[in-house]
């Protein structure tokens, strides 16, 4: 995703949820998953950093990389994510 | 895309949530009125502690289940008659017309009656008679009640086991635990109100069925713990990662949740709302559960508990703690106590070694129990699916088979008046001669103590009413206080 996407917070929240739900995100739904990113960059940038033992991809600082993996572990925790009708 | 693959691609949810007419949200409305005793029920708090019909004498339950059907003959009913006989063919009126689990062990030979090598006692105030193998429970046995008349439907464990825990033969049904839970909800926020505790060298037949939730919201069903070591697993949060992260995900998640639940209308979503809330607070409330080590030395032998073991003294003293801490329902399964007269499964070795087991942790739960003042609210029973006959059965050594005509249980605390016994049986125990008792009226009881009246405990699905006592039981009055 961060290979994939251009380094725009919007179009990246947009393609994840796209990608593990098949639909588009409501802007709720997308505002309330940008407000958990912005959450995760804060405290890691401000040293709450175990991303040191993340191996992040080239070009990608580690933090940045834990921040969207938390996002990408958000959606893929959700029910909607896990329940398939 | 063609029609068909259109077809299948369109979703269960779909219809509810983006239909135009906007069901999910109709549904919602739905789910949050429809109650026991018209109380908005949130489907996201589906445990939350609700008031019964009338005022109950319990407010938790403890079941030990002794899974396999335990021989009444060789603990609680005292045959003289029986030993009289001993080796004499049985009665014809014992054989005609009825089918047995094992029709191999009759047809080779004329089965004959079988005495018992078991010493018999009276016992304290109420003068009982239990024999040798349970000389604990004997000491405690004025706390006891005992049901002597009890009949059941099907001789098969599986289905028998089904049918004490859903009140049908047939698999599908809520269980006990969750019927209760469902009209009553929780005491406690941190532990899930139904778990299961499991000990003995195999799970129950039938499995997870007698636990299960039915057409219950799965929010019901019974939580099983672990067996030996931890009873719960994955209480830490993993390396490399905060609480506070974790609650921040969670927050994450749950807030998507709600939205989804909003739209849809699914209970289900509720559920899982429910229960990822109820996952972070065990991570607290888990821990502090299982530490016995606050547990004085003497409590800690009276169980007969080794931190763990994961033996049934163990889950004894577990289920005291879960009732302590607000858990409405707690059910142990121990096996095995299927005696057919196998090398290992017979009268002899494996039934004394199975009595050494849970005679010790019984004595010890109905004392801790008294001790702290909760046996009062405490409904405890012990029993089987059902019992053995009089009839021996000879394989490699020495059994019974299976027996459905009438077979005993005890219960204890909760509103029940100690130091009873409710029915009898004809001098051979394969009749019941007075008061005879269904598992329906075991299942009638049990709701009537918590304060629930098992007619109106309803739930509807399939177009029909349904309740856990079926279309019948009604409440064993004698039993009561």
């Amino acid at each position: 995703m961060l290979r994939d996407v251009p380094a725009e917070e919007g179009a990246r929240i947009e393609y994840a949820f796209r990608l593990c739900l098949s639909r588009n995100a409501q802007p709720e739904e997308a505002g309330r998953l940008a407000r958990f990113l912005r959450l995760q960059q804060d405290s890691l940038a401000a040293g709450a950093v175990q991303s040191l033992q993340l191996k992040a991809p080239d070009g990608v600082a580690p933090a940045e990389f834990a921040a969207w993996t938390a996002v990408a572990r958000v959606l893929m925790n959700l029910d909607e994510f896990i329940t398939r009708e | 895309m063609n029609g068909d693959k259109r077809l299948l691609a369109v979703t269960r949810r779909h219809f509810f949530g983006d239909c135009g007419v906007g069901l999910g949200k109709i549904a919602l409305t739905a789910l949050c009125t429809r109650d026991l005793a018209g109380e908005n029920r949130d489907p996201q708090n589906p445990m939350s502690a609700r008031k019964p019909h009338f005022p109950p004498k319990a407010r938790s339950v403890i079941f030990l289940f002794m899974a396999g059907g335990p021989s009444q003959f060789e603990l609680f009913e005292f045959k003289p008659k029986l030993q009289e006989y001993d080796g004499k063919t049985a009665p014809e009126a014992f054989l005609k017309g009825k089918r047995f689990a094992f029709m191999d062990s009759f047809t080779k030979e004329p089965p004959k009656l079988l005495g018992t090598k078991r010493q018999f006692r009276r016992h304290g105030q109420s003068g009982r008679y239990m024999s040798e193998l349970l000389p604990n429970l004997a000491s405690v046995v004025d706390d006891l009640s005992f049901l002597s008349s009890i009949h059941t439907d099907n001789f098969n464990h599986a289905p028998a086991k089904i049918f004490l825990n859903t009140g049908a033969i047939r698999f599908g049904r809520p269980s006990m635990g969750s019927w209760v839970t469902y009209g009553l909800g929780s005491e406690s926020a941190d532990l899930p109100g139904f778990v299961v505790l499991k000990s003995g060298p195999r799970g129950p037949r039938a499995g997870a069925l007698n636990w299960g939730s039915g057409f219950l919201p799965s929010a019901f069903q019974g939580v099983p713990f672990q067996g030996g070591g931890d009873p719960i697993l994955n209480l830490s949060t993993p390396g490399g990662f905060s609480r506070k992260q974790q609650r921040q995900s969670l927050d994450a998640v749950q807030d998507l949740n709600r939205m989804r639940l909003a739209e849809m209308g699914d209970a289900e979503i509720g559920t899982r709302i429910a229960a990822y809330e109820m996952a972070y607070r065990m991570q607290t409330a888990g821990p502090e559960l299982i530490d016995f080590s606050k547990e004085s030395k003497a409590t800690l032998e009276m169980y007969g508990a080794e931190p763990g073991a994961g033996s049934f003294a163990n889950n004894c003293l577990l289920a005291r703690r879960l009732v302590e801490r607000g858990v409405r329902f707690v059910q142990l399964y121990h096996t095995d106590w299927d005696h057919h007269g196998g090398p290992v499964t017979n009268l002899e070795g494996g039934l004394e070694q199975v009595c050494r087991e849970i005679d010790k942790p019984c004595m010890a739960l109905i004392t801790d129990l008294k001790q702290r003042g909760l046996l009062n609210e405490t409904l405890v029973i012990w029993g089987g699916e059902f019992g053995r006959t009089p009839m021996g059965e000879r394989r490699e050594t020495v059994g019974r088979n299976h027996h459905i005509e009438a077979y005993t249980m005890w219960l204890a605390g909760g509103g029940v008046q100690p130091g009873r016994t409710v029915g009898a049986t004809d001098e051979f125990g394969f009749f019941t001669v007075e008061d005879k008792v269904h598992v329906h009226d075991i299942q009638a009881t049990i709701l009537h103590l918590l304060g629930l009246d098992h007619t109106r405990l309803t739930y509807r699905f399939q177009g029909r009413d349904f309740r856990l006592t079926d279309v019948g039981g009604s409440v064993i009055q004698k039993l009561l206080a």
